[in-house]
């Protein structure tokens, strides 16, 4: 108990504020419990303590990963993608997926993680509402979706007009270093 | 659009016209301080934006807000989700060129943000929640402004509803009118009304409730083709099914007590103890020079916006400021179909489509 908690006059006698310790969420075990048995089916790496059952994929296999979500566990709605930049870390770039299933009425996430410079394949041929979101990740972080018919900047795409086609090389955004502390 | 004749043969959406930053703008933010941008999310809804954020920051900390500010919330939520659809019915008809429902929709509207006024003193981006609860407790008349309020909405609705479900002008606009079957839709990634228009039945209020919505006695309003009268329907619907919730949320009252959560790590202490008590100073230097420190690690919560699905990831590494948020916006999965819904329609049908699909910008462009 810190002294700022000990003297107050505030009657208040929770914990104090656990920065720099890790976060819990209340149903961690449960969701772990979801995320290792579909970890054990699909043969991926699991992640440990998030909120929702998670998955680490290679590069390599999300797309099989996806399709297998998408058809053997009726994962059939892409609710997110979206780049997490790490800039400390070897590999730099999580890429993460949510997805959601109507029937199950349940959600997983799935991180990819990429090094500067890397790319990795599109997810357009299982989800299309992905494509944007491609887009997005593409334009915010400069992360490359190998396949994806149409990788123009979005939502940053108002330099160009819609229907030029500027190649990848002159219309992909630098990344900027960040001085932020990272958080593994 | 490209065009053969009057038909549409091709079209590409532009966007990001609105795009200010908002997921980077947090990251040089406090977690408090990043509210007012969730307003400018989606600003005809802007207070169920606040939820959704305060209630991620709420489960990092693993905190709850109180009774009270929670019935507050869903309350405000269910009068914002019912602007929404105002706003969206009423332009949507207005660009059919049916200008008298766009006055009858208005006026409740206007009255909604009145109640919002009432409680906060800012009308269209109020940035009325904390995180931690609220900003400041309702007027002693929240609960009689708000009956009022209840008691005049269905009329309005209800004369929109004469003038125009079966009127054959709107009829021969809509029926049929940029369709989308249901297994596109989800492959799309649509939520919302527009994906509860192809007959799926998911509202995030149901799936995961929170705030309460599983204690409330309502149903979720689905209707058949996915086109642009199926869209309109299923609004004018859930603006009734919202009034339910709201009569239940008016008849149970408003529990007493805070506003606040009892924990000085997240809500400043009382102006009257900081002026006079020393760790009560401490405490609100704390907060406003240090801020509210969550613990390491990442969340994501959903809320059911006026469109959809409205998702926070926000991702912390203990210090003041939120490491990263990412805002899932439900107009960003929807817009992306637009074009294909529309190819094969003519031009005043896509007028027609745009509307029904509500494209709020700030949202859609983060």
């Amino acid at each position: 108990v810190s002294t700022l908690t000990r003297y107050s006059a505030i009657p208040y006698t929770g914990p104090a504020p656990t920065n720099r310790e890790p976060y819990t969420p209340v149903d961690a075990a449960k969701m772990d419990a979801r995320g290792a048995e579909l970890a054990a089916k699909l043969s991926v790496q699991q992640e440990t303590g998030q909120d929702l059952p998670t998955l680490v994929v290679s590069k390599d296999r999300i797309v099989d990963v996806l399709r297998a979500l998408k058809d053997e566990h009726k994962f059939t709605m892409p609710l997110d993608l979206f780049g997490v930049d790490y800039p400390r870390r070897r590999q730099r770039f999580d890429v993460v997926y949510q997805l959601y299933s109507i029937e199950g009425n349940e959600r997983v996430r799935l991180k990819v993680p990429l090094g500067e410079g890397e790319s990795l394949p599109t997810s357009l041929p299982v989800y299309k509402g992905f494509d944007w979101f491609e887009r997005e990740a593409y334009d915010m972080f400069g992360i490359r979706f190998d396949g994806h018919p149409n990788l123009r900047r979005i939502p940053a795409s108002t330099t160009k007009t819609a229907t030029s086609s500027a190649s990848p090389s002159t219309s992909a955004p630098r990344i900027r270093r960040r001085t932020a502390r990272c958080a593994s | 659009v490209t065009l053969d004749g009057e038909t549409i043969i091709g079209a590409e959406q532009e966007i990001g016209y609105l795009h200010r930053c908002f997921e980077k703008s947090c990251e040089t933010h406090t977690y408090q301080q990043a509210i007012p941008f969730t307003d400018r999310l989606n600003y005809c809804s802007a207070i169920i934006n606040n939820v959704g954020y305060c209630m991620a920051v709420e489960k990092l900390l693993g905190i709850e807000a109180p009774p009270r500010a929670q019935h507050v919330r869903l309350m405000l939520s269910e009068f914002m989700r019912i602007a929404d659809h105002l706003v969206c019915i009423g332009t949507n008809l207005v660009d059919m060129g049916a200008l008298t429902n766009f006055w009858y929709l208005f006026q409740p509207r206007e009255e909604i943000y009145g109640l919002i006024e009432a409680c906060c003193g800012a009308r269209l981006l109020p940035s009325y929640l904390r995180i931690g609860g609220l900003a400041v407790d309702v007027p002693a008349d929240f609960l009689e402004k708000s009956q009022r309020l209840v008691n005049m909405m269905p009329k309005f609705i209800d004369d929109v509803d004469k003038l125009v479900s079966r009127n054959k002008i709107f009829l021969d606009r809509v029926v049929g009118v940029a369709p989308i079957s249901a297994e596109d839709a989800i492959d799309f990634g649509f939520t919302g009304p527009c994906l509860r228009a192809c007959g799926v039945p998911y509202d995030v209020r149901k799936a995961s409730p929170y705030l309460g919505y599983e204690t409330y006695d309502w149903d979720v309003p689905i209707a058949e083709g996915g086109d642009t009268y199926a869209r309109y329907l299923v609004r004018m619907e859930e603006m009734r099914q919202s009034l339910r919730i709201l009569q239940q949320a008016i008849d149970r009252g408003l529990p007493p007590g805070p506003v606040m959560v009892d924990n000085p790590y997240v809500a400043l202490p009382p102006i009257s103890k900081v002026y006079n008590e020393m760790e009560s100073l401490i405490y609100h230097f704390k907060l406003i020079m240090h801020g509210i420190q969550p613990p390491v690690g990442e969340t994501y919560f959903q809320v059911e916006g006026g469109n959809g699905e409205l998702g926070f990831y926000i991702v912390s590494d203990g210090t003041k400021n939120p490491y990263r948020v990412r805002c899932r916006p439900p107009c960003f999965a929807i817009y992306r179909a637009f074009a294909r819904m529309i190819t094969g329609q003519t031009i005043p049908d896509a007028i027609a489509a745009l509307g029904s699909l509500n494209i709020i910008a700030g949202e859609l462009d983060h």
